[in-house]
């Protein structure tokens, strides 16, 4: 059996395509719920659950750094970026908390350097449950935030100006899967699975956009990403269970 | 909006997606084949999907998260949930691909089947280049089991069959096999499943 991994290994590593390779790294943790950025200084950074929310970056010349974003506390994010990249090395990370008896935060951490500081995001407390939080982070490192919100069934919107944070807002469509990205003009864009895929956008100050179906053909388990200068793309599963994306 | 069909046939997909834009443009997208519990990478450049499987040891790629680094390389968390153990994958040396770097398109179908009832398995591959084609099977103790095809070929696509059979024509065993399809210097590995 030792032998058959290590043939597999050199297949996949010896997969050659103008002379690069996947290489591929064991990590000395476990988890789930991945989300992986890379900062603003190329570090390779990795969110995971593990019963607490944590991360684990690379460090050239040492290896795994593991880190406490939070001694407790759950990212149960689906297919959405719960971890996001700022500005000067900054990082961002919006979790759940759970305080008992049915009641959840909405919690935020940020990496400033040298310590991980949190909050529960004032507006999104005492929830009955919280799940798909995803987060962006704007230009001027403030960070924006989707969650389900399990008291009131809705996708809710809240960010924070940088002297506080707003009162959170229903995002279109009562939905599932969804997620944020942010491009160079701080616009932020969503992409949403509630009986067909949808997508809207909310320009920088403005308000959500009228959502748009992308594709009534399945739209599971979506994934979105912008470019700066606006490219998006979303990947989803079609209702045969094959792959799709859909870009402009 | 463009619609692309990136990764379609017997096998299921995208229960885990991850999806990013690299800073020329190229989208790529990381994903699981829950079919087989493997790890899968599609990229656009140019208007063409490449499409690979990373890693196959064990049962891996539930959770995966992609992110593009600063040489406009993709980087990938994933779940290798047979160890217990959070894996990393990146591309390093190289672009990872341009559409004149991609020698093949390979695509299998019906790789689960039963070949007592006449079934077999297509393995559909489009060169795009003229290349030696070789294509082996193998089982799980990484024997040699069958050379489907091993000769030259030009340019254009091709359908090859493996009707579940070995070297000296008897039907195999029930299990996981794998094909391990050899376009010139580059190798594709792909998994099929016998029943019986």
């Amino acid at each position: 059996m030792n032998l058959y991994k290590i043939f597999l290994f050199i297949l996949v590593l010896t997969t050659w395509l103008n002379g690069g390779q996947w290489v591929i790294d064991t990590l000395p943790t476990s988890g789930y719920y991945y989300s992986m950025v890379i900062d603003s200084n190329g570090v390779p950074v990795i969110g995971y659950n593990s019963g607490k929310v944590s991360c684990a970056k690379y460090i050239s010349g040492y290896g795994w750094l593991i880190q406490n974003i939070d001694t407790e506390g759950y990212a149960y994010s689906y297919n959405v970026r719960w971890l996001a990249a700022g500005k000067n090395g900054s990082l961002h990370a919006a979790y759940e908390h759970y305080n008992g008896s049915y009641s959840s935060d909405l919690k935020y951490a940020k990496w400033n350097g040298v310590t991980w500081i949190s909050e529960a995001v004032t507006g999104a407390t005492n929830l009955s449950w919280i799940y798909d939080i995803s987060i962006v982070v704007d230009s001027n490192d403030n960070p924006h935030i989707a969650y389900y919100d399990g008291n009131s069934g809705d996708y809710k919107y809240i960010n924070n100006t940088g002297t506080g944070w707003n009162s959170p807002s229903v995002m279109p469509g009562s939905s599932s899967s969804a997620g944020l990205a942010i491009d160079g003009g701080n616009t932020i864009h969503t992409a949403y699975y509630s009986g067909s895929l949808y997508y809207a956008k909310k320009d920088a100050g403005g308000s959500w956009s009228s959502p748009e179906i992308v594709t009534n053909d399945g739209g599971w388990n979506c994934s979105i990403a912008v470019s700066p200068s606006g490219m998006v793309a979303i990947a989803y599963q079609a209702s045969n269970e094959d792959l799709q994306c859909r870009c402009w | 909006m463009r619609i692309y069909n990136v990764d379609v046939g017997d096998e299921k997909v995208g229960n885990y997606i991850s999806v990013a834009i690299d800073s020329i443009s190229n989208v790529h997208i990381v994903y699981d084949n829950y079919s087989f519990d493997d790890l899968k990478y599609a990229k656009l450049s140019a208007g063409t999907w490449n499409v690979q499987t990373i890693d196959s040891i064990g049962k891996v790629g539930d959770h995966c998260s992609i992110a593009i680094n600063t040489q406009n390389n993709p980087c990938i968390a994933y779940d290798d949930e047979t160890n217990n153990r959070i894996k990393y994958a990146y591309w390093s040396g190289g672009p990872t691909s341009s559409t004149t770097d991609i020698p093949a398109n390979i695509k299998l179908r019906n790789n689960s089947f039963k070949p007592e009832k006449g079934e077999k398995m297509e393995i559909e591959c489009e060169l795009f280049q003229s290349s030696n084609l070789k294509i082996n099977i193998y089982n799980l103790k990484n024997e040699l089991i069958k050379t489907v095809v091993d000769e030259n070929r030009t340019e254009g696509k091709y359908s090859e069959f493996w009707e579940g059979i070995n070297s000296r024509g008897e039907i195999v065993g029930s299990g996981l096999y794998f094909v391990v399809i050899e376009v010139g210097s580059h190798k594709i590995v792909k998994k099929a499943v016998v029943i019986k």
